[in-house]
C-alpha cells in the first residue's frame, strides 16, 4: 500500500476499525483478517502476481518443514532457496542476464539472443523473497523453529505495511508477535505509530518529493545543465533517497505499531555516519542485517584471514548491488561501497577516534563518498553516470546554477532545514527540545498540527511512487 | 484481571479515537480559516502571478489571446502584434503547462466573451505526450468552483473531487506566491502577460549530440482536451504554431494536432526548423526558449506569415 496515496487515507481507517472490531481473544481471526487485507491490497497492483507471492510463501513454508525432517537438510534448503529465488531471478534479472550473455557471446563472434521480457516486475518481490529466504535459512541454521501454521507464516511474508519496500523483517521478530495473544489495543504504541506515520509522511511528501522536482529536472537532461547544477542535483538526490526510503520505512513501522506490531528499525540517521562502514549500520538496516547474517557470516565473516575478510566484504556488497537492480550501475554502486569499506578497514578508519572537528570532517567525507556513489545508483547507464561526474569536475563549464522558481526553492530549503534540525537533535541531543515527545500536551499538539498543515500546504501530491518500490 | 485489561484497553481505544477526532477537527478549522484567507488573497491579487491569472480568467477582453506553455509566454511579444495588426493582444502562456490548464482557462474566458483570434503554441510534452497530468491542474485549483472546471479535475483523477474538499489542498505549494502577490500588489504581470527572457544562452550547456525520443506515447486525455478546445473555438480564428527550437524539431511527433488542424481547417504554422533560428545562439536563452531578441524576431516572422496567408 502506498502510504502517501488517497487510497491509504480512505482504506487505513477502515482497516483499523475492522481489525479492532475483532475481539483480542479471537487472535486467529485477527491474523486471518490481516492476511486477507494484505493479499487484497497486493491484488490491487496486478492480480496475477499475487500467485508469485503465494508461490514463494508455499515453497519456503514447506521447505522449512521439510528441513526439520530431512536427512540431508543442506539439499532441502538448497532446493527451497533455488525455487524461492526463481521468480525474482526470472522477473528481475532475465533481461539483464540475457543481454549480458548476448553481448559476451557477440564479442567472440557468436550471435545468440533470446527475446527479452516486457513484463512488469512484481511489486515488492525483492523484499518478500529475501524475508522468506531469511526465514528458511534461520530454520536451517536452527535459529528459528519451523512454523507449522501456514496462515501465520503467510501473514509474516505478506504483511501489508512492509511488503512494498520493507523493512525486511526477521521471522524471530514477527512470528512470535503473530502467535502470542496481543492486547486488544495498546494506546501508547498506537500514538507512537501515528507520530511515526506523520513524520514519515513529512519526509516523503514535503522533503523527498519536493527535492525530486529539482533532481528530476536536472539529472535526466544533465547535458543541458552546468557541472555545479549537476553537483547540487546529486546532493539533493542523496537527500531525496534518504527522505523517500526512510520516510516510507517510518510509515510502515508506524502503521505496524497502530495495529500493535513492532517491525524492524530500518534507518538511524545515516548521513551522520563517520565512515561508509558506519553508514551501513544506519542505512537500510534490515537489508544490511540480512546480508550480514546470510551472506557475510556464512562466507566466514571476519573470522578468517584478512584477505578473505576483504573478499567477504566485497562479495556482500556486490550482492547488495545486484539486489537493488539488474543494471551495471547498481553493481558498480555496490562494489564502490564494498571497496570503501575494505579501504576503511585497512586504514582502521571504520570508527571515529577524533574530537568533534575530526568527526565533522569524517562525516563530510563520508557524505561526499556516498553522494558520489549515489550518482551511479540514480543514472540509467554507466555512461550517463560517468558523464555526470565528468560534468561536475569539468572546469571549463560555467559556474551558474539552475534555480527553480523562488517559492519552490523556499519550500525545498525550509524542508531540508527542518529535516536536518530534527535529525541533528535526534543524533546529538535526543532529550532536548522535544516536540512530539514533549511532556506538555499543548506543545505536542502544536507540533502535530503544524507538521500536518505543512504537509497539506507544502507536500507534493502527485502520483509518484516510492523509489525503493522499484526494487 | 482480564476484565480490568479489557476495560483499560477499551478506554484506551476510546481515548485514541476521541483524540483522532479532536486532531482532525482542529485541522478542519485550520483548513477552513486558512483556505478562506488564501481565497480572499487570490481573488484580490492585482499583481504578480496571481494577478495575471486573475486577469486571464476574469478580465481579458482582448481581440487575440496567445495560449500554450512557457514557449508561448516567452516567445510572443504582444506589443509587436498589437502595433502591427492593430488588435489588442494578451499572452496567456504559462510555464510548465499545456492543454489541460489552457482548456480550463478557456472555459472560464468563454463565460464572458470569446476573442477573435487564438494562437496556440503547441509543444509535444505538455500538449500530447503521456506524463503526470496532476501538475497541469495546479493553477486551476483556486478556480475549482467555476463552471466546467470540476469536470477537468475529475477527468485527470477521480479522487481530486474528494481532495478538493480541503481548502488547504487548493493552495498547496502556492500559498507563498498568494501572500507575496497580495502583499506586493505592484509586482509585474508582464507586458500584456508577456514575460521575455533577457540575456543569451550559454553554448557550453548545449549538448550538440543530443538524441531525441523517437517514440511518443500519446495521452488520450490530452488529445481529448485538445479536440474540445478546438470545438469551443468554433467562432474563433485559431492558429496552431510551433515556435523555434534551438535544435530544430521533428514535427512528425505533432501528428495528432496536425490531423486535428486538417480536420477543422485550422492553420498550422511550424517554425521549429526555421533556418533563421536553428542553432542560432543569438536568439535563444536556452535550447527551448527564445530570448527577448529572438522572441521579437519570431513575432515579426509570424505576423509576416499570417499576412502572407491572409489570415489577418
Amino acid at each position: 500500500m502506498i502510504f502517501n496515496s488517497f487510497n491509504f487515507i480512505i482504506l487505513f481507517p477502515l482497516i483499523f476499525l475492522l481489525y479492532y472490531a475483532i475481539p483480542a481473544k479471537y487472535q486467529n481471526a485477527r491474523n486471518l483478517f490481516l492476511l486477507a487485507v494484505s493479499y487484497l491490497l497486493y491484488l490491487q497492483w496486478k492480480p496475477i502476481y499475487a500467485l508469485i507471492l503465494l508461490g514463494v510463501t508455499v515453497v519456503t513454508f514447506y521447505s522449512a518443514l521439510a528441513i526439520t525432517k530431512a536427512k540431508r537438510p543442506k539439499w532441502t534448503v538448497t532446493v527451497g532457496v533455488l525455487l524461492a529465488l526463481f521468480p525474482l531471478t526470472f522477473f528481475k534479472y532475465f533481461n539483464f542476464i540475457n543481454e549480458t550473455v548476448s553481448d559476451g557471446l557477440a564479442i567472440v563472434g557468436l550471435n545468440f539472443h533470446l527475446a527479452g521480457l516486457n513484463w512488469a516486475i512484481p511489486i515488492g518481490i525483492s523484499f518478500f523473497t529475501f524475508q522468506a529466504l531469511g526465514y528458511l535459512w534461520d530454520v536451517y541454521y536452527k535459529r528459528q523453529e519451523a512454523e507449522h501454521d501456514f496462515f501465520t507464516y503467510a501473514l509474516f511474508v505478506s504483511f501489508f505495511p512492509s511488503i512494498l519496500s520493507g523493512p525486511i523483517n526477521k521471522a524471530s521478530l514477527i512470528i512470535p508477535q503473530l502467535k502470542q495473544l496481543r492486547p486488544y489495543f495498546d494506546y501508547s504504541k498506537a500514538v507512537e505509530g501515528l507520530k511515526m506515520l506523520l513524520w514519515g509522511m513529512f519526509m516523503k511528501v514535503v522533503v523527498a518529493d519536493r527535492v525530486a522536482l529539482y533532481v528530476d529536472t536536472v539529472l535526466p537532461s544533465y547535458e543541458n545543465y552546468t557541472g555545479l547544477s549537476c553537483f547540487v542535483a546529486s546532493l539533493l538526490y542523496t537527500i531525496q533517497i534518504y527522505a523517500d526510503f526512510a520516510g516510507y520505512s517510518l510509515m510502515a513501522i508506524g502503521v505496524g505499531k497502530v495495529l500493535g506490531f513492532e517491525l524492524t528499525e530500518n534507518f538511524h540517521r545515516p548521513y551522520f555516519a563517520v565512515s561508509v562502514t558506519d553508514f551501513w549500520h544506519r542505512w537500510h538496516i534490515s537489508l544490511s542485517t540480512w546480508l550480514k547474517d546470510y551472506v557475510y557470516i556464512p562466507m566466514g565473516g571476519s573470522r578468517c584471514s584478512k584477505l578473505r575478510n576483504y573478499w567477504n566484504i566485497f562479495v556482500t556488497f556486490l550482492v547488495s548491488g545486484i539486489w537493488h537492480g539488474a543494471n551495471w550501475t547498481f553493481i558498480v554502486w555496490g562494489c564502490m561501497h564494498g571497496i570503501c569499506q575494505i579501504v576503511e578497514k585497512i586504514l582502521g578508519q571504520q570508527k571515529c577516534n577524533y574530537g568533534w572537528f575530526g568527526k565533522s570532517v569524517k562525516i563530510i567525507i563520508t557524505f561526499l563518498l556516498i553522494n558520489f556513489a549515489w550518482i551511479f545508483f540514480r543514472m540509467p547507464t554507466l555512461a550517463d553516470a560517468c558523464k555526470v561526474i565528468a560534468r561536475i569536475f569539468d572546469p571549463t563549464l560555467p559556474t551558474t546554477i539552475y534555480k527553480p522558481e523562488i517559492s519552490n526553492t523556499f519550500f525545498m530549503v525550509s524542508a531540508l532545514i527542518l529535516l536536518l534540525l530534527k535529525d541533528f537533535r535526534d543524533e546529538y541531543y535526543p532529550h532536548r527540545i522535544l516536540l512530539f515527545e514533549n511532556r506538555f500536551a499543548i506543545v505536542r499538539w502544536c507540533a502535530y498540527i503544524l507538521v500536518m498543515i505543512l504537509i497539506m500546504l507544502e507536500g507534493v501530491f502527485s502520483a509518484d511512487q516510492f523509489i525503493y518500490a522499484n526494487f | 484481571m482480564l476484565i480490568n485489561l479489557f476495560t483499560q484497553t477499551f478506554s484506551g481505544m476510546k481515548r485514541f479515537i476521541l483524540r483522532i477526532v479532536l486532531f482532525f477537527s482542529i485541522i478542519l478549522i485550520a483548513d477552513v480559516v486558512l483556505g478562506r484567507l488564501f481565497s480572499f488573497m487570490v481573488s484580490h491579487a492585482v499583481g504578480g502571478d496571481n494577478g495575471r491569472v486573475n486577469y486571464i480568467c476574469n478580465q481579458t477582453n482582448e481581440d487575440m489571446l496567445i495560449f500554450g506553455s512557457s514557449r508561448a509566454n516567452h516567445h510572443y511579444n504582444p506589443q509587436i502584434l498589437m502595433d502591427s495588426l492593430s488588435l489588442s493582444v494578451y499572452n496567456c502562456g504559462e510555464d510548465g503547462n499545456g492543454i489541460i490548464l489552457n482548456y480550463g482557462r478557456l472555459l472560464m474566458i468563454e463565460q464572458r466573451y470569446m476573442p477573435k483570434y487564438i494562437i496556440y503554441d503547441v509543444s509535444c510534452g505538455f500538449d500530447l505526450e503521456t506524463n503526470d497530468n496532476h501538475k497541469y491542474i495546479g493553477k486551476l485549483k483556486p478556480y475549482y468552483e467555476r463552471k466546467g472546471i470540476k469536470d477537468v479535475f475529475v477527468s485527470v483523477d477521480m479522487t481530486e473531487k474528494w481532495k478538493m474538499l480541503s481548502q488547504l489542498y487548493r493552495y498547496n505549494s502556492s500559498f507563498l506566491t498568494v501572500f507575496d502577490d497580495y502583499l506586493h500588489p505592484n509586482q509585474s504581470m508582464g507586458f500584456q502577460g508577456y514575460r521575455p527572457y533577457e540575456g543569451k544562452m550559454d553554448v557550453r550547456t548545449i549538448n550538440s549530440k543530443k538524441e531525441f525520443k523517437k517514440h511518443v506515447e500519446y495521452d488520450s486525455l490530452k488529445l481529448a482536451f485538445m479536440a474540445k478546445f478546438i470545438e469551443h473555438c468554433n467562432d474563433v480564428k485559431m492558429i496552431f504554431a510551433v515556435s523555434p527550437v534551438w535544435y530544430g524539431r521533428d514535427t512528425k511527433r505533432l501528428r495528432p494536432v496536425i490531423d486535428l488542424c486538417k480536420q477543422h481547417g485550422i492553420l498550422f504554422l511550424d517554425f521549429s526548423n526555421d533556418s533563421k533560428f536553428v542553432h542560432n545562439n543569438e536568439y535563444f536563452k536556452d535550447d527551448y526558449h527564445l530570448n527577448a531578441q529572438g522572441a521579437d524576431e519570431f513575432t515579426k516572422d509570424l505576423i509576416q506569415e499570417l499576412r502572407m496567408r491572409e489570415i489577418i
